[in-house]
Order: C-alpha cells, then sequence, then structure tokens
C-alpha cells in the first residue's frame, strides 16, 4: 500500500513538473505596425523585459524570423510542396518582433489577456499579441484535473492504508491483550504499557517505508527501461524528498494505528477480554 | 509510629489520653471507608447507600447470590468502575476525586486475587513475578529476584519459582497468585472468589494463607458466594442483597497458626 501511495505521489509530482515544462514552452509574439522600425522595436524589447509576468524577452529581427521560417519549412516539406519560398526582390516578408516567454504564474489565459491589454495602452503601434491559447486550455484545465484525480485516489489510498495497517496491529494486540490487563491490573503506568508496542511499530513503519520506496524506484526504473522515457517527469531532488515522506508517513501510519488500538484495550475491562 | 505510641501510653491510666490515643490509631488503620456510595453498571443502579470501613488487619467476607454487586462494589474499591454519589476513600485515595492517572497508583497499594486474573501461562512462576515489578517501577534485577524469592517463601512455593504455570496444581497456582499480590507490600488485598475453581481441601489452604496475610497486618476483603467459608474461618461479613451492604455477625475463631503445619 505504501508502494502504491508512493507511486501515486510520484505521478502526481511528476505531472507538475511536465506541467511546469509546457507552461516554460508558452511563447508570445509582439507585432508592431510599421511606423516603428527595428531600433524602436529593439529598444522596447529592453522595456518588456523588466514588465511583471516576463520571464525572457528577446528582439528577434526579420532575417531571424526568415532563417526559422525556412527550418520549419525544410522539417515539414511534404504539408506545404508547391509553395516557392524564394524572396521577392530580396524583401523579406516578416516584419521585426519581441519574442517572450511568460512566468509560470502567468501562463494562464487570463493573465496573458490582462498583459496584452496592459501592452497595447502602453505601446499603440502593438498590433498583434499572439500566442497559442489551444495548448494553454489544455495545460491548465486538463493538468488540473488530472492532478485533482490523483490526489482523490491518494487520499482514498491513504484511508485504505491505514485501515489495513490498524486491522493488522489489532489483531497483534489482540493477541497480548491479557499481558495489557495483567499489567493494568497491578499498577502499571498507561505510558510504561504503551512504549513497547509504540516502539514496535516505530521500526515497522520504517521497515515498511524502507521496503516500499524500494519498490517503487524498481517500478520506476522498470518503467523507464522498458516503456516509455520518463526521466523528464524526474525531478531527483523531489525524488528525495518523497522518499523521506514515504518514510514519515509509514512511522506515523503505524504510530497513530497503534495508538488507537491500544486505546481500546486499555479501556476495556477485564471480562471484555474473554 | 503504632508502637511508638504504645511505649509512650503503656501504663497511663488517663482515661481521656487512651481514647485520644485510640482514636488516631482507628484513623490511620482505616484502609477501606465507604459513606453512602451508589454505584452504577451503565445506566443501572447496582448498590445504593452503601457505607463500610475497613480496617488494617481485618478479614472480611463479602457475600451475596452471584449478580448481587460484589464485583460491582470491588471494581470500584480498586478504581475499575466509578464513583456515583457518596463518598469513598481507598488506602488514602479520595475515590470521588481519582484522575485516572492516578489509578495506577492505587493499585500498587492493593493486591488484586481474582479468579480470572491468572498467571501470564507463557513464562515461568518468578517470570510473572518480575513482570509485575517491572510493570511497578522496579528496575535492579538482584532485589527484583530476592523479593520473588521472598513472597514465594511466603506461600511456600519457593521450590516452584522456575515453573511453568501448567506445571503447578490449581491451589499452588492460587497461592502463586497471592504471592504475586503481595509482591509491592499492600495495604490491602481485594479478592474475587480466589476459592471458586479449587475443591474444600485446597479451598482450605489458599483461605490459611489469606487470613494469615491479614494476622500480619494486610487488610483483606474477600468476595465469595460459598457461604459455608465464614463457618470455618473467623471475620466480618459483609452481606450483599437488594442492593444493600449489610453486616453480619458470625460466630466462629479461627487461628491458622494453631492449626499445625500450614501448607
Amino acid at each position: 500500500m505504501l508502494t502504491l501511495l508512493g507511486l501515486v505521489i510520484t505521478i502526481v509530482l511528476g505531472v507538475g513538473g511536465l506541467k511546469r515544462k509546457v507552461k516554460e514552452q508558452i511563447q508570445v509574439d509582439l507585432f508592431f505596425d510599421a511606423t516603428l522600425n527595428a531600433e524602436d522595436i529593439r529598444q522596447i524589447t529592453g522595456d518588456v523585459r523588466s514588465i511583471e509576468g516576463v520571464y525572457r524577452a528577446e528582439f528577434v529581427s526579420p532575417e531571424r524570423a526568415w532563417e526559422e521560417f525556412e527550418k520549419i519549412s525544410q522539417d515539414s516539406q511534404d504539408s506545404i510542396s508547391g509553395i516557392d519560398l524564394s524572396l521577392i526582390d530580396d524583401v523579406i516578408p516578416i516584419p521585426p518582433s519581441i519574442n517572450f516567454s511568460p512566468t509560470e504564474e502567468f501562463a494562464s489565459l487570463e493573465k496573458l489577456e490582462h498583459l496584452e491589454r496592459e501592452l497595447k495602452q502602453r505601446y499603440p503601434q502593438l498590433q498583434e499579441f499572439n500566442f497559442n491559447r489551444d495548448i494553454l486550455k489544455d495545460v491548465n484545465l486538463g493538468f488540473d484535473k488530472l492532478i485533482y484525480l490523483i490526489i482523490l485516489i491518494a487520499l482514498l489510498l491513504l484511508i485504505i492504508t491505514f485501515a489495513l495497517i490498524n486491522n493488522t496491529i489489532r489483531l497483534a494486540l489482540y493477541s497480548q491483550r491479557f499481558i495489557i490487563k495483567t499489567q493494568q491490573l497491578v499498577g502499571a503506568t498507561s505510558a510504561f504499557i504503551r512504549k513497547p508496542f509504540l516502539y514496535q511499530a516505530l521500526i515497522q513503519g520504517l521497515i515498511a517505508a524502507i521496503f516500499a520506496m524500494a519498490l517503487l524506484f524498481g517500478i520506476l526504473y522498470l518503467i523507464n527501461s522498458y516503456l516509455f522515457d520518463i526521466s523528464p517527469m524526474i525531478d531527483y531532488v523531489l525524488m528525495l524528498q518523497l522518499l523521506g515522506a514515504v518514510i514519515i508517513l509509514g512511522i506515523l501510519i503505524c504510530l497513530f494505528a497503534t495508538n488507537v488500538a491500544l486505546g481500546k484495550y486499555l479501556r476495556s475491562r477485564l471480562d471484555d477480554l474473554y | 509510629m503504632n508502637a511508638q505510641l504504645l511505649r509512650l501510653f503503656k501504663g497511663n491510666e488517663d482515661l481521656s489520653i487512651s481514647c485520644f490515643y485510640f482514636r488516631i490509631v482507628e484513623k490511620e488503620n482505616t484502609i477501606i471507608s465507604v459513606d453512602r456510595a451508589w454505584i452504577n453498571q451503565g445506566e443501572q443502579m447496582v448498590l445504593s447507600d452503601v457505607s463500610f470501613t475497613i480496617e488494617a488487619g481485618q478479614f472480611v467476607f463479602l457475600i451475596g447470590k452471584t449478580g448481587s454487586g460484589k464485583s460491582s462494589l470491588l471494581k470500584m474499591l480498586y478504581g475499575e468502575l466509578a464513583l456515583d454519589e457518596g463518598e469513598a476513600k481507598v488506602v488514602g485515595f479520595d475515590m470521588t476525586k481519582l484522575k485516572s492517572r492516578q489509578i495506577p497508583y492505587l493499585r500498587r497499594k492493593i493486591g488484586i486475587v481474582f479468579q480470572d486474573f491468572q498467571l501470564l501461562t507463557d513464562r515461568s512462576v518468578m517470570d510473572n513475578l518480575l513482570f509485575v515489578m517491572r510493570a511497578t517501577g522496579w528496575n535492579k534485577k538482584k532485589e527484583m529476584v530476592s523479593r520473588g524469592l521472598d513472597v514465594l517463601e511466603l506461600v511456600g512455593l519457593k521450590e516452584s519459582a522456575y515453573k511453568k504455570p501448567h506445571q503447578l496444581s490449581g491451589g499452588e497456582q492460587q497461592r502463586v497468585v497471592i504471592a504475586r499480590a503481595l509482591l509491592n507490600k499492600p495495604e490491602l488485598i481485594l479478592a474475587d472468589e480466589p476459592t471458586g475453581n479449587l475443591d474444600p481441601e485446597t479451598s482450605k489452604e489458599v483461605m490459611k494463607l489469606l487470613m494469615a496475610i491479614a494476622m500480619e497486618g494486610t487488610g483483606v476483603l474477600m468476595a465469595t458466594h460459598d457461604f459455608t467459608l465464614f463457618e470455618h474461618f473467623n471475620g466480618r461479613v459483609l452481606k450483599v442483597e437488594n442492593s444493600k451492604v449489610e453486616e453480619l455477625n458470625t460466630i466462629g475463631t479461627f487461628n491458622p497458626f494453631e492449626d499445625g503445619k500450614m501448607m
């Protein structure tokens, strides 16, 4: 159960990481009208860099834009076969532009639309504020729905894990109920009675968590080696944090379940044990 | 302190001083004092308006039919059942103000000998005693073993220290249970049907032991539905009937040390 829980947490973290990477790929192109020349636009690029919500901004000259256009055209020759890419009078039809990437926080439809309004107000010559709206919708809605679903699954798994561990511990305590009762009747304090059981729970939780993480890493390794490359989704620092979290979770669940079960036997009467 | 007071007033014929001495001794020697107590088990009233006292060194039978409330009274005395009304003081603890964290300390002054509170069968007699001592704060192994052997000698079972319970007879097991109850030098022994599953001859042996313990100064309150016991053994008798407790007069003089060898 702890392995499954760890797997679910890995998926949540992975999806979160993927979402972040996709957001970082969002790019916006700014096109201005003909009243501004390349120098003016280059200057505006510097201003745009300092605006809140802009992660990276660079000036794209017509030559550079044409080079990239030719590259894309060569890569997808079948789709645009028959189109003549030679320049007329050596004039590049693409105007100078600014290309920028928004910060993760601003990589949403509303925030970019707000940024568009702000830039158009500041620069009335701004004609087009271009970005791929469809990708943005998918990233924000689709990924979020997936994460909520996975978190729900994680919560259900947590409840099931707790119930399973609790039942196992209650069975173990059932076999010790006379020992617990004897200690109570002769005058042992509650803390004295609980101590060895809680210590055992701590050790068992630690061992279970280590096994769970070993199994989890094994599964991830197999997926990566034989199914598909998941390395873009995996942040190794986060994985170490996950290891710590599963260990702590395993120990806490065992301790809590033991404490709850112990409470039941400490409160029971001598007659109830038979 | 009692011995010192005795030496102080020995030979003094002043009646008022003698009476004063008697009252001091009486107050110190009271180990159970119950005054107009009501005990409920859940929502059902079990005992009402119960009043009695027990002094150190007294042997008291608690008799009554099965289901009359004897066990409920004992449970109240060792803190398992709460007192609903009235007052009760047991070995210095006020039962009306008793907090759950104080219950272990109350029980360390009481030795419990119950028919269904038997020895742990997976360990030897000595290990059973060591287990109890560890649970009640002992930690020096030598002292624990020494005390264990002492109490076993008191009940005549020193040579059985390393036997397992199943290797002992019913009577011997019950004597070990009594030894276990004596480990922390209790002021009071609470016994609930200690001879319940024993034959008459073995029951007599156990009774002699309990009476001897009382004569040494520990108070003993023993619940039983065997009415014949107090015909042969001397002690006060409290009868539980119709949710009330009343004291009966009995005639009988018995001294366990006069009856020859005890074991």
